[in-house]
């Protein structure tokens, strides 16, 4: 066993990165970082657009295939980074797409399989005139392997005004400028291709045309690259920036930034790497590019798993402590009955102890748990704590009625679903739930329902269909009032009121429940002159009443199956 | 003895290393072939079912994804040893198919970007390895740039035995589960109903793929490891449909391109193995794609021209048999040219061919029909009304609709179909 650290040298931040950026050598340095940034930049461009549309694999067999164009042209006497080299190259690149859908559209060989066929054999066909021409092509297979960004700035410059740009980075910024600028003018078409493809093909947008274009530029892209990072590792530049902008984002134009600047930082980021450990530098800012990746797959705000697990972590946290509040409830462990044991809480949650206390210190925190002194042995609800568990469980019952007499299910089989989903719903739709059931006072089991702590209309205002037997209340308002609630008297008499099934109701009138119909939900209210009449549900619901039962007595629960408390 | 084996054969010229090659004489050739024999049996038999079950990227993906494996293993000896650099490639290709996994169900993006992504990245890695290790001193006689491309010279006896070795383990297993992985590559539904557990064997699949890389690794090259995988398997599949026959022939296949390849990159020391192997793979491809007796292309072509000529042939014989069945015993070409609303040139091209069956003769511009071509008129005359009776007797269609079906059909009835018809109809008239 070789210790190969004593081939890595040690890292100087003076001459590993600042020295760099000093003057005999900025030259070299801007260049090739700019080269990096804008070969990894173009590719990450249409890296985007290959990993919406799932053609990722495309892209990496016409990567691979371009070295064949390269070849032939150089063969045929065409000069490297020529204008004939880059129509070559698109050629090839739309060749291979022909091809392989040729393949696969005219035999039993898949898509996958045509691709994989196509691109290694083309290849091979490009690595072996290389080795059959390797006097005359002057490029050799550690070339194709590698490329070679450091000889970037080495070149004949291009001078234009006081600005010198060597010929090749000269050349990429004409590409980058004309890819960005097509991609401009056609974004939105291209992004109507990348999410909806039957919408552009019914908009006249032709998609195929489009990929063919993409495919063109992709290779023209890859001559660019080839040079500095090797036909191989073009790959990782298409689809690492652009997948690590995919985590990050849902917007097409952001992901176009975010890959923009992920492969700025890769470029910068890996020169100096390479340049430290002596290494490939595209193999280096492939390295930096997957390792952004790596931290946007971590730590990505939205979908990365830390913060996904985060997220989960606080459900089940959330779940466990509802979970002991209702415990607690059942329990009847309200603020003046005798406590609960803590690791009784503990067996009948089935959580371990530990949990059950960090449920309970965090429910403590939050002021719906009572909690004795030493080390929380022994427990009760708060009287907020108790509300919390009373919503809880409204929803749980709820659910459990909602599941037996609309979607039809067992009563044995409802628990489970119910204890599920209690966390989830929020008391909109609990609401909801009530109000299409009916209003119910007990679920199928025959426990009692608690009574929603909702009010409609403010502090105190319930709709009349909340109410339960036994309550009494004071009409204050008759809702949105429809016909049938107005009738005739509404124009004339300032105190409007209404008239329903022969019985006057006006503001400020009160009455008492004194039965329920469920099915269909009927309520019967005594007036205070002592007339009995029954109120139909639709018109219940728009009928606003203000309690006379003080709410503090009211919300006692017990869970005494007969329900008369409530 | 690798290092200068190359050597001795460029002192000759090819004719001479070509006979030398395929005469197996050598012991370094014995090697090299025996490499690749194994390997061309143990990529071609998972290949089948990595085609079947469209995962033909992965081979590719972890081909790559076994660079950085191969560099640490030199790492550790600070030479060649089998033993460490397969141990690392099949750990740098596990880790690879596990994080592909991973991050296939942790995030939305397509298993194709994920493949692509961990390939690129293990290989950006891998090259950075690679680089650094031939600045480190007797690094750059590594040899390990033969990895990319694979040089089957280069392969060691003792390399042999952990490629024997590996590619046991893929087809024993292969062998011991193909009812299984048939099953579940045709239709994972049904196997998972009877119980075959088809996620286990996808990711054995996965893993035995990782196996099959390193194997490949050293005779064709990471680079082009995954048409070892693809193309032998996808010719065989153009070649016939049983699974048996499919992974006898990719392997057939994979060992006739990987000799012929191998010879061929034996002419120049230069000349890396993997691309000429890959090279002669694509030709016995496109060799199958065109002319597989079943599947093939051309073969599929011709046939269908050959079944419209004899159409052609049919329809002008019938027309020469209506005119006939009035008086005359001889019709003009003219006439037929005029009744088939073809020119005359056309309906001579298609006599031609009736006379050259022997079933009709010209006499100056009178066709008459022989014996044969009599026979075969009125045969085909019967088929017509045979299935006209059929249609409008069993189909119930109405005998004005039933002309062109019957015209089609024709041509085509078998003696089998014909003797059915004639019972159907024969039992209805008792």
């Amino acid at each position: 066993m070789t210790d190969f650290t004593q081939f890595i040298p040690p890292f100087r931040l003076s001459e590993h990165v600042l020295e760099l950026w000093q003057e005999p050598q900025l030259y070299d340095t801007s260049m090739t970082v700019l080269m990096g940034f804008l070969v990894s930049a173009v590719c990450g461009w249409i890296g985007c657009y290959l990993i919406l549309q799932g053609m990722a694999l495309l892209g990496d067999a016409i990567s691979h295939t371009v070295l064949l164009g390269i070849v032939i042209v150089v063969l045929l006497g065409g000069s490297f980074g020529g204008p004939a080299m880059f129509c070559g190259a698109a050629l090839t690149g739309l060749a291979t797409t022909l091809l392989i859908e040729a393949l696969h559209s005219t035999s039993r060989v898949k898509e996958d399989a045509a691709t994989g066929i196509v691109f290694t054999s083309l290849f091979a066909l490009g690595v072996v005139l290389i080795g059959i021409f390797a006097g005359r092509a002057h490029i050799d297979t550690s070339h194709v392997l590698f490329g070679n960004l450091l000889e970037v700035a080495n070149g004949q410059p291009y001078r234009i005004g006081r600005w010198a740009l060597p010929v090749p980075v000269a050349q990429m910024s004409l590409l980058a400028v004309l890819i960005a600028g097509l991609i401009g003018a056609f974004y939105k078409e291209l992004l109507v291709v990348s999410f909806d493809p039957q919408l552009a093909a019914s908009l006249g947008l032709r998609p195929r045309l489009i990929r063919y274009a993409m495919m063109a530029m992709l290779s023209v892209a890859v001559v660019g690259a080839f040079e500095s990072v090797g036909a191989i590792l073009v790959v990782a530049m298409l689809i690492s920036p652009a997948a690590t902008a995919y985590l990050l984002t849902r917007r097409l134009s952001m992901m176009f930034l975010y890959s923009t600047i992920a492969s700025g930082l890769s470029s910068l980021f890996g020169f100096h790497l390479a340049y430290w450990l002596d290494v490939s530098p595209a193999g280096a800012m492939v390295t930096v590019s997957c390792s952004l990746f790596t931290i946007a797959f971590l730590f990505g705000p939205q979908q990365g798993i830390v913060a996904k697990s985060v997220r989960h972590w606080r459900l089940r946290l959330r779940t466990q402590q509802e979970n002991l509040l209702r415990c607690l409830l059942e329990q009847g462990a309200v603020a003046e009955s005798p406590a609960a044991q803590l690791h009784q809480l503990a067996v009948s949650l089935g959580l371990s102890r530990w949990s059950t206390a960090l449920a309970v210190w965090r429910l403590r925190r939050r002021g719906w748990l009572l909690a004795s002194q030493n080390q929380f042995q022994q427990v009760a609800l708060s009287f907020a704590g108790r509300q919390e568990a009373e919503r809880l469980e409204r929803a749980h019952r709820l659910w459990e009625t909602y599941l037996v007499e609309h979607v039809g299910l067992a009563v044995d089989h409802v628990h489970p679903t119910a204890e599920e989903i209690e966390h989830l719903l929020s008391d909109q739709l609990v609401e909801k739930v009530d109000d299409a059931l009916g209003h119910p006072d007990t679920d199928p089991l025959g426990e009692p329902i608690p009574r929603s702590s909702i009010a409609d209309w403010s502090p105190g205002v319930f709709s009349l269909s909340k109410l339960r037997i036994g309550d009494r209340a004071r009409i204050v308002g008759l809702g949105d009032s429809p016909v049938e609630l107005t009738g005739a008297l509404r124009d004339s008499d300032p105190n409007p009121a209404c008239e329903v099934v022969g019985l006057v109701l006006t503001l400020g009138q009160e009455l008492k429940v004194t039965a329920r119909n469920p099915q269909p939900a009927i309520w019967v209210v005594v007036l205070g002159d002592g007339h009995s009449r029954s109120i139909p549900h639709h018109l219940a619901d728009r009928i606003l009443v203000q309690r006379l039962t003080p709410p503090a007595t009211d919300s006692v629960t017990t869970t005494s199956p007969s329900g008369a408390s409530y | 003895m690798f290092l200068h084996f190359p050597l001795v054969l460029m002192e000759s010229n090819a004719w001479t290393q070509f006979v030398r090659f395929w005469s197996f004489q050598d012991r370094a050739v014995q090697t090299a072939a025996l490499g690749v024999l194994l390997l061309a049996i143990s990529s071609g038999t998972l290949g089948c079912f990595i085609v079947l079950r469209r995962m033909s990227l992965l081979g590719d993906s972890l081909g790559h994804a076994v660079l950085p494996g191969v560099c640490i293993g030199y790492l550790v000896q600070l030479r060649k040893d089998p033993w460490w650099i397969v141990s690392g490639a099949l750990v740098s290709a596990f880790l690879a198919s596990w994080l592909i996994g991973f991050i296939r169900r942790h995030t939305r993006l397509k298993s194709d970007a994920v493949m692509g992504l961990v390939l690129s990245g293990f290989y950006g890695v891998g090259t950075m390895l690679l680089t650094w290790i031939q600045r480190i001193p007797a690094g750059n006689q590594s040899g390990l740039n033969g990895f990319l491309f694979g040089q089957a010279s280069a392969i060691s006896e003792r390399d042999l035995y952990v490629m024997g070795a590996l590619s046991l383990v893929i087809v024993g297993l292969v062998m011991a589960l193909f009812k299984e992985l048939v099953l579940a590559s045709f239709d994972e539904g049904f196997a998972s109903t009877i119980g075959v557990p088809v996620r286990t064997l996808h990711y054995l699949l996965m893993g035995l793929t990782a196996i099959a890389v390193v194997i490949a690794i050293q005779a064709v090259g990471l680079v082009l490891v995954s048409a070892m995988l693809i193309t032998p398997a996808a010719t065989a599949l153009l070649a016939t449909d049983r699974m048996r026959s499919v992974v006898i022939l990719s392997v057939l296949f994979g060992v006739f391109s990987g000799m012929v390849g191998l010879s061929v990159s034996f002419l120049n020391s230069h000349y890396p193995t993997g691309p000429f192997v890959v090279l002669t793979l694509a030709l016995v491809f496109a060799g199958m794609y065109l002319f597989s007796p079943r599947y093939g292309v051309a073969s599929r072509a011709i046939r269908r021209r050959r079944q419209s000529q004899r159409t052609q042939r049919e329809n002008v014989l019938k027309s020469i048999y209506h005119s006939l069945a009035g008086c005359a015993n001889a019709v003009k070409i003219n006439e037929l040219a005029t009744l088939r609303q073809e020119t005359p040139a056309e309906i001579r091209s298609t006599f031609s061919m009736l006379m050259r069956r022997g079933w009709a003769q010209l006499e100056g511009d009178q066709a008459r029909l022989t014996d044969a071509g009599l026979r075969r008129a009125q045969e085909l005359d019967r088929n017509y009304r045979l299935w006209e009776q059929f249609l409008t007797d069993e189909i119930n269609l109405p005998i004005d609709h039933t002309q062109r079906d019957a015209e089609n059909i024709e041509h085509i009835l078998g003696p089998e179909l014909v003797r059915e018809l004639e019972a159907r109809f024969e039992q209805r008239h008792d």
